[in-house]
């Protein structure tokens, strides 16, 4: 064949050059491998993690052939063949009858074995209180459940009234052997611990159905059931459908096995995550900015290695070799060590992925699924690690293959010329950044995809840029002392073996500094707007479920872990549930659309207790407690406002989902307060008697904490003994704004970028080390000191690592900037919103992390000097020849 | 005169074992200021061993080597560097200047490394390049320069200063006869002006210029030829 | 022979007498090779005889001068145009004294080489001087001399390098007798270790 004809040569030269040049091609190897093993690694254990429905089926449905379920829908209802996505219908004829086992039956035949599962929540008598952990009813010895649970210690239960628990309900005093007391006063023995297949770390129990587990968990307003179906043949599509008629949902172990054509869906499949053109556009600037690292970081090696053969190659043109050969020669290079290191890297990455699985599954709490390899994946990323390499050996071919033939072999072997169009293209592309950026920061709504493409555009004009950079530093070095002036000369000399090592560099500065500048923003936009919880340093129980917990065994908790603390309970009207409570204005507000959080259970809280969690202070605190005790409404109302009324709405809504009806309206004397910030923290407190004059429902919603510190200790220890009362509840403490994202995000940038800086700082130091033997040979026999050598490593590291970082710096902060001002516009805020501290919101947030960039920019590169300085041999080699 | 270079019973062994080549085998020579020394011999005869020994870029296994009454035996590799920069001049084969220097940056780098500042070592440095005719050369690189000049610079850089011991090592290379004798008229004129030097060669031809010749043979000096009384003589001896 | 020529030659620049044309001679090989001037006398003698110089008369002192003649002219134009033969070589005194000290037992021929080396050197070294001594000046007359010293340097460095060449032989063959080209009566011997 013409083409392996043509390569043949060009691959056994550069097979065995690569043999001989074992530190380069070691370098090589990892530069390009590293990456490719770190993705495929990742990506096999996301692949691993996440259980798709055919391997999750097992743990939803067991050993049965299908998991019917029925959610309280009173209409016909769709889904998709995996369950992934459900919907009810909309025409609304009259109302279907719940379905029964009968039902069922009628559907899938009589001799159907139905196994019932129940879920709910359990409320069990303990040491402290009421706990509520997750109950499940279902025969763990019926092979219908088999796989959904696992058996840890003991024995599954044989009847009613034993049960199994779950590792950390066990912990919580409920060991094998002991007995549990439900609310309602039956009792239950553990018999065993089991775990389910699908989540860990939960608090659960499972049981057999029996008078007490129905009774408890068999609330008529919980209208969930579930039935696990076994039958020979299975459930089919047709039969699905069926069940979806009388508004059953069901996940058929036939139907995923072999799922209808897509002409039989109906439902729409709102599961996957569709990719947007913003995100596609993202993932394609992350892989480019990759494979460009990638590239810059092999590149110097292949232009070394490129160098070491010129005399080679002009040996061959000389005998009548072509460019394109000597090219090819070189490229095959990049396609022998790019081969070896993405082979490689992806064998390692599975490797490391299969040693991984026991770390990554002792911090998530799904059940990791079957190890998972995707080979297309696998594959895909291996190219993309072969074409880089091919890349990076790329620009050293061509200027091989145009170097001049007589020079080379005449020994005045010159850097070939840069083409005098690649600086310029970059200064195109550097313009065309900055105004990218530019247009991105000023466009209204949503510039950030603009600005990361300016910000590659950007980069990769500083690739081009950065040779003319250093060799104009070269022509400006004459002053500077010798090994300082040796290293930048060098540098500007071996142009096409530093530059790609200064423009990776310069990338990976531009990044860091780029993203740094818009993480640091955001937090500061984050901090101004911060609305804090509870009073400073104060801690609020917070509960999110329906049943409210038992609040005297939560107050227990608090005290036995806070002696010195005070409690104080807040109290306010039951939301959820068929009723709903407005309080409005009788004017209209310029901005309607103002939020509250409710992190004290409802948004109308009543009694003066409450006014002391609400963040009032001085003469606003003072303003609001009068007017509670004159038996005022006090309203959280922001802006120019005003209105000495409030009007109080109850509204009842049907079960069946039917249009609202009004049952009462009162208009109310009211008083208005606002506290500083974007958010109000509840739409108002009612006095007490308002409350019991309209007969509103009202009960504790949560807990205040105060009088003492609270420290993360007996925080956590509060918050798992809370969580054993109620799953829903948890103890938050209020320790003013807490910044560790940013701080974590600051610290991987920090990691990445110092780790890609001297990765490109030292490839380019060490292949520039290794060309410089004989001039330091030289050096040594005119009598310089040993140190020289070290002089002159650490001047190297300086120069590569400071020029890039301030060339990356310098382009960094364009887009860095510019994204400030999509990221943390404050326009949704609406115009009466302030900064937590009560000043005017700016219409955008710059905060720069100086220390980051200054680290980066200026410590990094001289660190990585003194080490490399410190690192590298004293001694200087002897003058070569030795006849 | 005085003895400048001093080597006594140097021998140096390469490698150990089986396979440990014997460079020298208990060499004495000595240097007189005012005198050039060529050592001739085949290849692999010990002439490269011995001028990195004398020029202290190595050790000698036995045998001491003395520079200006310096034992450089005891000298650090810190103070044998500083010995080499201020005494000692080398001459390359290759020349080995560097090619991120200029030539007056080349010429005047052991000034450089002895601490002088970049404009004195400048300035030394183009005061020496008239020396060897290549004044107007002196801010270009040595690839901008031609196969004789380079040479001439590499002379240059050996004899900037106050050496007193020059060490050429093949210095002629492979240039023409032309050039070469122009670095061998250097290098006489250094040492008829006081300085010592040592030329290893293979070519009798360039061996002719020093005052005496050393034969290496199996890392001994096994013939020495000394300078006959009368040059005239000679002439007048064929006309019989 | 070069004298002949030589003559001629330094004639065709204009009429010399005598002693005029050996001066001249002397100053442009540098007294290498020293003619006298009967010599002189008598190979003008025999130009004149072969009709390539006349007589010229005689210049104020009363010296008879020589001028060329045409054929003389053309004799110095073939001369210059023609190489000098290396057909037969010279007789070599140095090249008979070492065959024969091969040949004949008893000689310790490395000695003889070695010796031989020492003063051949010791010349190449005098002539390297007497260039170093030389003015380096373009003056035809300085560029003769120089011309002629490299010829006599360059034929010791041969004599040097072939004595060298001459050395490394006799010690190959020292080591492996069985190797020498020279005619021997002693059977071959089965030492073959070194």
């Amino acid at each position: 064949m013409r083409l392996t004809r043509g390569w043949r040569p060009a691959l056994r030269i550069a097979r065995r050059e690569a043999l001989r040049a074992r530190g380069r091609s070691i370098l090589v190897l990892v530069m390009i491998g590293l990456p490719v093993l770190g993705i495929v690694a990742l990506d096999t254990l996301v692949r691993t993690v996440s259980v798709s429905t055919v391997e999750g089926l097992d743990r939803t449905i067991g050993g049965s052939d299908a998991l019917v379920t029925y959610d309280g829908s009173t209409t016909a209802v769709d889904q998709t063949p995996d369950l992934s996505s459900r919907s009810g219908s909309a025409q609304d004829a009259d109302p279907l009858p719940t379905p029964t086992v009968d039902t069922v039956r009628s559907v899938l035949g009589r001799r159907t074995h139905l196994a019932e599962l129940l879920t709910g929540q359990l409320a069990v008598r303990t040491d402290l209180g009421l706990a509520r952990p997750e109950a499940v009813g279902v025969d763990l010895r019926d092979p219908a459940a088999a796989g959904l649970f696992d058996l840890h210690a003991g024995r599954l239960p044989r009847r009613e009234g034993e049960v199994v628990v779950s590792e950390r309900l066990a912990s919580r005093g409920f060991p094998v052997g002991s007995t549990m007391t439900l609310e309602a006063g039956p009792r239950l023995a553990v018999v065993g611990i089991v775990e389910s297949t699908t989540t860990r770390g939960l608090s659960q129990l499972v049981g057999p159905v029996g008078p007490a587990i129905r009774a408890a968990l068999g609330d008529p307003e919980v209208l969930e059931r579930a039935w696990l179906v076994s039958r020979p043949g299975g459930v089919s599509w047709s039969e699905v459908r069926e069940l979806n008629t009388h508004g059953m949902y069901a996940l058929s172990r036939a139907v995923v096995a072999d799922p209808p054509p897509a002409s039989e869906v109906t439902a729409q499949d709102y599961s996957g995550s569709r990719v947007g053109s913003d995100q596609l556009a993202i993932i394609g600037l992350v892989v480019a900015m990759a494979l460009l690292e990638v590239v810059l970081l092999a590149g110097p090696a292949f232009a070394v290695g490129a160098r070491r053969q010129q005399r080679a190659l002009a040996l061959m043109a000389a005998g009548g070799a072509e460019p394109p050969h000597l090219r090819r020669v070189v490229l095959a290079s990049g396609l022998v060590l790019g081969a070896a290191a993405t082979t490689l890297g992806a064998v390692a990455g599975v490797g490391v992925a299969w040693l991984a699985r026991p770390v990554v599954q002792g911090v998530s709490d799904t059940v990791l699924g079957p190890f998972e390899v995707s080979l297309r994946d696998t594959v895909v990323v291996a190219a993309a690690g072969l074409v880089s390499a091919l890349l990076a050996a790329l620009f050293p071919a061509v200027l091989a293959a145009r170097s001049d033939v007589v020079a080379v072999l005449s020994g005045r072997r010159g850097e070939t010329r840069p083409a005098r169009w690649s600086p310029a293209i970059g200064a195109l592309l550097l313009a065309a950044g900055v105004a990218g950026s530019a247009y991105g920061a000023l466009r209204p709504g949503g510039g950030e995809v603009t600005i990361a493409l300016a910000a590659i555009l950007a980069v990769l004009g500083t690739v081009l840029v950065t040779p003319l950079v250093l060799g104009t530093l070269g022509r400006l070095a004459g002053r500077l002392p010798l090994p300082a002036r040796f290293a930048v000369r060098d540098a500007a000399r071996h142009r096409s073996r530093t530059a790609p090592a200064v423009a990776a560099v310069a990338a990976t500065v531009a990044g860091v500094v780029a993203l740094g500048i818009g993480g640091t923003s955001d937090a500061a936009q984050n901090r101004a707007l911060y609305t804090p919880t509870a009073p400073m340093g104060a801690g609020l129980v917070q509960v999110f479920s329906q049943t409210p917990p038992d609040w005297t065994a939560v107050e227990r908790v608090v005290r036995q872990q806070l002696p010195g603390a005070r409690t104080m309970p807040v109290r306010g009207v039951q939301e959820g549930g068929t009723a709903s409570y407005q309080v409005d204005l009788p004017v209209t507000t310029a901005d309607d659309n103002f939020g509250w959080a409710s992190n004290l259970g409802s948004s109308l809280l009543v009694g003066p207790a409450a006014l002391r969690v609400l963040g009032l202070t001085g003469a606003e605190l003072a303003r609001a407690r009068d007017a509670l005790a004159h038996g005022d409404v006090v309203v959280f109302q922001p802006g120019e406002v005003t209105a000495t009324t409030a009007n109080l709405t109850v509204l009842s809504y049907p079960a069946d989902g039917g249009e609202a009806t009004e049952e009462g309206r009162w208009q109310l004397p009211a008083t208005l307060v606002s506290v500083p910030g974007s958010s109000q923290p509840a739409r108002a407190v009612l006095p007490a008697s308002v409350a019991r004059d309209h007969a509103l429902p009202v009960r504790q919603t949560a807990l205040v904490v105060t009088g003492t510190s609270i420290s993360t200790t007996a925080e956590d220890a509060i918050d798992e003994a809370v969580g054993g009362l109620d799953e829903s509840a948890s103890l938050y403490v209020e320790r003013g704004f807490q910044d560790d994202g940013t701080r974590v995000v600051l610290l991987v940038l920090a990691a990445i970028g110092a780790v890609l800086v001297l990765g490109g700082t030292l490839t380019a130091t060490f292949l520039a080390l290794s060309d410089a033997r004989p001039d330091f040979a030289t050096m040594g026999a005119v009598g310089a000191e040993p140190r020289t050598r070290r002089l002159v490593a650490a001047s190297y590291a300086a120069v590569i690592g400071l020029v890039g970082a301030a060339l990356g710096a310098a382009v960094g902060f364009v887009p860095g900037i510019a994204v400030t001002y999509p990221l943390t516009a404050t326009s949704w805020a609406g115009p009466d919103a302030t900064t937590s501290k009560g000043l005017p919101l700016p219409d955008h947030f710059l905060d720069v992390p100086w220390l980051l960039v200054g680290g980066l920019v200026l410590l990094l590169p001289l660190l990585t000097a003194v080490v490399v300085g410190l690192g590298s041999r004293s001694r200087l080699p002897m003058v070569s020849r030795l006849s | 005169m005085s003895a400048v270079l001093e080597l006594r019973d140097l021998t140096r062994v390469h490698g150990d074992g089986e396979s440990a080549v014997h460079a020298l085998r208990g060499l004495s020579l000595t240097v007189s200021a005012g005198e050039l020394v060529a050592v001739m011999g085949p290849s692999g005869s010990g002439k490269s061993t011995l001028l990195t020994l004398a020029g202290g870029l190595d050790s000698p296994t036995s045998g001491t080597v003395t520079i200006e009454g310096t034992e450089l035996g005891g000298l650090s590799r810190k103070a044998a560097a500083a010995l080499r920069r201020r005494s000692v001049g080398y001459v390359f084969q290759d020349f080995n200047l560097i090619p991120a220097l200029t030539a007056a940056e080349n010429v005047a780098l052991p000034r450089e490394l002895d601490g002088d500042g970049v404009r004195t070592a400048r300035a030394l440095g183009l005061g020496a390049l008239p020396e060897v005719g290549i004044p107007e050369r002196a801010d270009r690189f040595p690839h901008d320069m031609s196969g004789g000049q380079q040479p001439r610079e590499a002379s240059a850089r050996a004899i900037v200063g106050h050496r007193r011991l020059v060490l050429a090592d093949e210095p002629t290379g492979a240039l023409d006869s032309e050039t070469g004798e122009q670095v061998l008229r250097l290098l006489r004129a250094r040492c008829d002006a006081g300085a010592a030097g040592v030329l290893v060669t293979h070519e009798a031809r360039h061996a002719a210029w020093a005052d005496r010749v050393v034969f290496l043979r199996d890392g001994l000096a096994v013939d020495e030829t000394g300078p006959l009384p009368d040059a005239e003589s000679l002439l007048h001896a064929s006309e019989r | 022979m070069s004298i002949r020529q030589g003559l001629l030659a330094l004639l065709e620049q204009g009429p010399m007498y005598g002693y005029q044309l050996r001066v001249e001679f002397e100053s442009r090989t540098g007294a290498t090779w020293p003619l006298n001037v009967g010599q002189v006398y008598t190979t003008l003698g025999r130009l004149e005889r072969d009709g390539m110089v006349e007589p010229a008369g005689a210049d104020d002192e009363g010296h008879a001068v020589y001028r060329i003649t045409d054929l003389g002219r053309a004799e110095v134009a073939t001369w210059f145009r023609t190489p000098v033969s290396r057909s037969a070589p010279p007789r070599d005194e140095l090249s008979i004294k070492l065959a024969m000290a091969v040949t004949v037992p008893g000689v310790d021929v490395r000695a003889v080489v070695q010796g031989q080396r020492t003063a051949t050197v010791r010349a190449l070294q005098d002539y390297t001087r007497l260039k170093a001594r030389a003015t380096q000046g373009t003056a035809p007359a300085d560029l003769a001399w120089l011309l002629v010293l490299d010829s006599l340097v360059f034929a010791a460095e041969a004599e040097v390098r072939w004595l060298d060449h001459c050395e490394a032989r006799l010690s190959r063959a020292a080591q492996d007798p069985a190797r020498v080209d020279v005619p021997s009566t002693t059977v071959p011997t089965t030492e073959t270790a070194r």
